[in-house]
């Protein structure tokens, strides 16, 4: 409606723009009421369409017989020059359904948490903290849970506030049992936010601290069609097991929010979810905070008061950094401010938003396929004018002027872009599955019916016809009638400007290309690349325990299981599995902050990954001081700067001799380093321990490689003799690693389609101009057989004009695409360097291809008989 | 006097027979109605634009209305000089179509 308003803006006079609108909406309501949505969004489009002449000055109301005939006229050319049209209507189409795409990628990013009908009034709080020199270093959303108190009491403009976080768990009802990660949330979240409530009242179904709201799919996924509402469903965090009753069902969340969830139960728990001090503890800022303002009041009064809520309610943590040397600025070490719900999405800043710049990307890959097709439909319709310049000149002759003609290539340019747009949503239509997957989108091609984007798509047949028409219509409107008609006049398909065009089409094209393969060459590297320890055979499982003692003994029961297995070859546990997140502690050295990876591991971790000791000895069970000991990695030895290290504690190295973790750990071995982060980054020191109050989640075990299968049937039979009542939740590490990739892969795919487009429709416009160019030299090319021209010098006179373009063209794509994917690889500690191979690879396939494209017709030029050619006329 | 247009001439007819309830959709439906033709929202605005800046019409809004999302009717109202053209024209119509016998034929 949006656009439709703009267009309209232009043309009605600004009295009646009001009740226009109104017309048009008033009725649309009234057709869509009697007829459906569809009927009336094409009569709103119809109406836009027919009502544009209308609203154009009275001269144009005279030229409306004209534009019959221009249509007429436009047809008949479209049907006279088959292959030609084909290409525009084929080329632009695919742009087109580009643009189409990437419309909706973007419209859903901007549309985020716009349905919440409080929209306006619901804010996070984002949190600042500052480095040493007071600037900002790092926004996040995360608070401690125990601050809701205070601020209510400090902030009365909050009529509501909510807190939102989540805990993995198992969740069963009778033998439904999966693990899942569930969402906590305080009792006025369904009333601060819209998420409709199939049954229960938002005021009360989180009121008490054993009621869980379920969404409509997980409601059935545990429930079948039974009703759930009133039923029980257990809980298990760790060894806590709790009973909660469903008291509400609500519709799943949209795909365009940022709170997405299946089941919700009162914060509350979360001292089962996470630990006991979970709501008490001043340090933990793990929650982000929801706030939903009285009516009128504006964000700024609140956040004014910021800075004093803070130094009040936090004075004794501040103290607290202050005398332990953490904090040593000025003020406060962190500030908070207040993001819309609407904002949050894009908000960048603040750690877990989406990243704005993917859409521009997207945004440029479309627009650089749309650019090459418009360029084709301008070349190939100045290329073609020569063969329309009778009618141009009688045109003129009759007494047309220049502006119609320009109106009247205009009219064929919107024409042939309308056609094209409906293919493009056809095949918008076709390929919107795949995009989705690729985007991990739910984007839907009838959301062109809203009239706001029906609005775009008319919009965008006008941009580009108008813009992809400008060029030829000008240019020929220009002829001499004089000139035209007498014979005199040549133009088109050799001019300077159809060369350079050709030139940038084949250079963006090149450009995708050799992103392409560099990319692809990238993740390659990255996927290929030693780790520095062994992850054939190895699985991950998932240790559902929150007890530190718990998770010990499950690895410890596993191990002695399967002991006896020949093919189950090493059992341990970590805190954290490689690839799916870290543990990183700073470290002060000689004044200076080194970030440190730590793990709690368990006997035989080292002997599981397959990384060897090189100096000292790996954790034993024959001593019994092992809990106190510490294993470095050779990148720790060279950030603490000593050689001599073992038998030492981190505390004598460092000079902080305090009896606190790290700093009592004892060195008792060194290995050498291996990758624990995804190739982005490099390699970090690394501390394991075996620090008994730290629980491990995951269990590592190595396979042997044959009869698979088997083993994994009895891995788990095994879990269920130990935990029957947790699912045996298990991946092999090589998915994990790989998964670290996604993004690359994704971007990879999406680039590399687009690439092939790109060359595609670039080549299917030298094509184009190539059939126009024999035609023209038909009779040139005739008399040089009979001269004694041979097949090569034919072949290279019609085609080797192209060819030099688009050597030309690589010439030039080569620079920009060497500082393009210099800046994006710049990104990746682990790299391929930038070599000649690549450019080389993609100079060959565009010029092979190119000249694969023109050969058919050239070929067919010169085994032409001259006879035929000459005999032309 | 300025002669009126044929479109002009029917959209103002329209409004004189609708009385206080001539808008835009109503005199669209009306004329669509008389004529047995489809009319576009656009085609009926353009009429209406020049009649009133001859002075034959003249409009006013309404209050916004939610059917209407959010937007205003205007409502058009025949003046004094609009009556006095139709009269005007009534009479040349009649001066110029007397002694035609009355058969109506398409071809």
């Amino acid at each position: 409606m949006k656009f439709s308003i703009w267009i309209l803006n232009r043309i009605v006079s600004e009295k009646y723009k009001d009740s226009v609108m109104g017309d048009l909406h008033e009725t649309y309501i009234g057709i869509k009421e009697k007829h459906g949505l569809i009927r009336a969004s094409f009569w709103y489009i119809i109406q836009i369409i027919t009502s544009l002449p209308e609203f154009f000055s009275s001269q144009l109301q005279r030229g409306i017989a004209m534009i019959r005939n221009y249509v007429k006229i436009a047809f008949r050319n479209l049907q006279k020059q088959k292959v030609i049209s084909f290409i525009n209507i084929f080329g632009l189409s695919m742009g087109l359904a580009f643009s189409l795409l990437i419309y909706l990628y973007i419209e859903d990013e901007l549309s985020y948490d716009n349905f919440h009908e409080n929209a306006d009034k619901v804010y996070r709080i984002a949190k600042m903290s500052f480095d040493r020199n007071n600037e900002i270093e790092f926004q996040s959303a995360s608070l401690p849970a125990v601050m809701e108190n205070s601020f209510l009491d400090n902030f009365p403009e909050v009529e509501a506030l909510t807190r939102y976080t989540g805990a993995g768990c198992v969740v069963a009802n009778g033998d439904r049992i999966f693990t899942e990660y569930i969402r906590l949330a305080d009792s006025r979240f369904f009333e601060i936010f819209t998420f409709p409530l199939l049954s229960g009242e938002p005021s009360s179904v989180l009121s008490q601290d054993n009621m869980l709201v379920i969404s409509r799919s997980y409601a059935e996924k545990y429930f079948g069609y039974e009703d759930p509402l009133g039923k029980t469903m257990k809980i298990t965090f760790g060894q806590n097991q709790r009973e909660y009753i469903v008291s509400g069902i609500f519709e799943d969340c949209p795909s365009n929010s940022t709170l997405k969830f299946n089941i919700v139960i009162n914060i509350q728990n979360l001292v089962w979810a996470w630990y006991p001090e979970a709501l008490r503890s001043w340090g933990d800022f793990s929650i982000p905070f929801y706030l939903y303002l009285k009516p009128g009041i504006e964000p700024a009064s609140l956040e004014a008061r910021f800075e004093t809520f803070i130094s009040q309610a936090f004075a004794s943590q501040i103290e607290n950094s202050r005398r332990q040397g953490w904090w040593k600025g000025e003020g406060n070490p962190f500030a908070f401010r207040l993001q819309n719900i609407r904002d949050i999405h894009l908000d960048n800043e603040v750690y877990g938003a989406s990243d704005p710049k993917y859409s521009m990307i997207l945004a440029a890959i479309a627009f650089i396929v749309l650019f090459i097709a418009a360029i084709n439909f301008m070349n190939l319709s100045v290329g073609r004018s020569s063969l329309r310049s009778i009618e141009i000149g009688i045109r003129k002759v009759m007494g047309a002027g220049r502006k119609q003609l320009i109106r009247q290539f205009w009219s064929e340019s919107l024409i042939i872009t309308a056609i094209a747009m409906a293919a493009g949503l056809l095949i918008t239509w076709i390929v919107i599955p795949s995009f989705n997957e690729l985007s991990g989108k739910a984007l839907r091609l009838d959301s062109f019916l809203e009239s706001e984007n029906l609005g775009a798509l008319v919009l965008l047949i006008l941009f580009v016809g108008i813009l992809a028409g400008s060029y030829p219509a000008i240019i020929m409107a220009r002829f001499r009638p004089v000139e035209i008609l007498k014979g005199k006049m040549k133009i088109g398909g050799r001019n300077a400007m159809t060369k350079s065009l050709v030139v940038i089409q084949f250079a963006l094209a090149v450009v995708l290309v050799i992103s392409t393969v560099v990319l692809s060459g990238q993740i390659d590297y990255l996927l290929s690349r030693d780790l520095g320890y062994n992850r054939d055979g190895l699985i991950v499982a998932r240790i559902q325990e929150i007890e530190a003692k718990e998770s010990e003994k499950v690895v410890n029961q596993f191990r002695q299981r399967l002991e006896s297995y020949s093919n189950v070859k090493n059992v341990s546990g970590t805190s954290v599995s490689f690839g799916r997140g870290l543990s990183s502690y700073p470290l002060e050295i000689d004044g200076s902050e080194v970030t440190l990876n730590q793990f709690r591991v368990e006997y035989d971790y080292l002997k599981t990954i397959g990384v060897d000791v090189l100096q000292g000895r790996d954790f034993s069970r024959q001593m019994a001081t092992d809990s106190l000991s510490v294993i470095v990695n050779k990148k720790f030895v060279e950030a603490i700067g000593e050689e001599d290290i073992l038998g030492k504690t981190i505390g004598d190295l460092t000079g902080i001799k305090r009896r606190s973790y790290p700093f009592r750990l004892r060195i008792i071995g060194v290995v050498d380093n291996y990758n624990v982060t995804s190739l982005a980054e490099g390699l970090n020191p690394v501390i394991l321990m075996m620090e008994p109050d730290w629980r491990m989640s995951y269990m590592l075990i190595r396979i042997s490689t044959e009869n698979i299968t088997e083993t994994i049937d009895l891995l788990s039979s095994t879990w269920k003799e130990i935990k029957p009542d947790k699912p045996f939740e298990y991946r092999f590490h090589n998915e994990d690693i790989e998964s670290q990739y996604n993004n690359e892969k994704r971007w990879s795919a999406i680039i590399r389609y687009s690439s092939v487009m790109a060359v595609l429709i670039a080549c299917m416009g030298i094509f184009g101009l190539t059939s126009i160019s024999i035609n023209r030299r038909i009779k040139e090319i005739g008399l040089r057989k009979v001269l004694g021209a041979d097949l090569s010098q034919i072949i290279k006179l019609v085609s080797g004009e192209f060819i030099v373009l688009v050597v030309i063209a690589n010439l030039i794509a080569m620079p920009v695409s060497f500082k393009i994917m210099e800046s994006v690889l710049s990104g990746y500690y682990y790299r391929i360097s930038i070599g000649m191979q690549y450019f080389v690879f993609a100079g060959i396939l565009t010029i092979l291809v190119a000249m694969i494209t023109i050969l058919y017709l050239s070929l067919k030029a010169a085994l032409t008989n001259p006879a035929d050619s000459l005999r032309y006329e | 006097m300025k002669y009126l247009s044929r479109p002009e001439e029917i959209v103002l007819l329209a409004i004189w027979k609708l009385g206080k309830s001539a808008y835009g959709v109503t005199i669209r439906k009306h004329v669509q109605e008389a004529t047995n033709k489809y009319w576009s929202i656009g085609a009926i605005y353009v009429p209406l634009e020049r009649l009133e800046r001859k002075g034959f019409v003249h409009s006013y809004s309404s209050e916004p209305t939610a059917e209407r999302g959010g937007r205003s009717k205007r409502y058009f109202e025949i003046t004094e000089d609009g009556l006095e053209a139709l009269e005007e024209l009534k009479k040349v119509n009649q001066a110029i179509w007397s002694g035609y016998p009355g058969i109506v034929s398409d071809k």
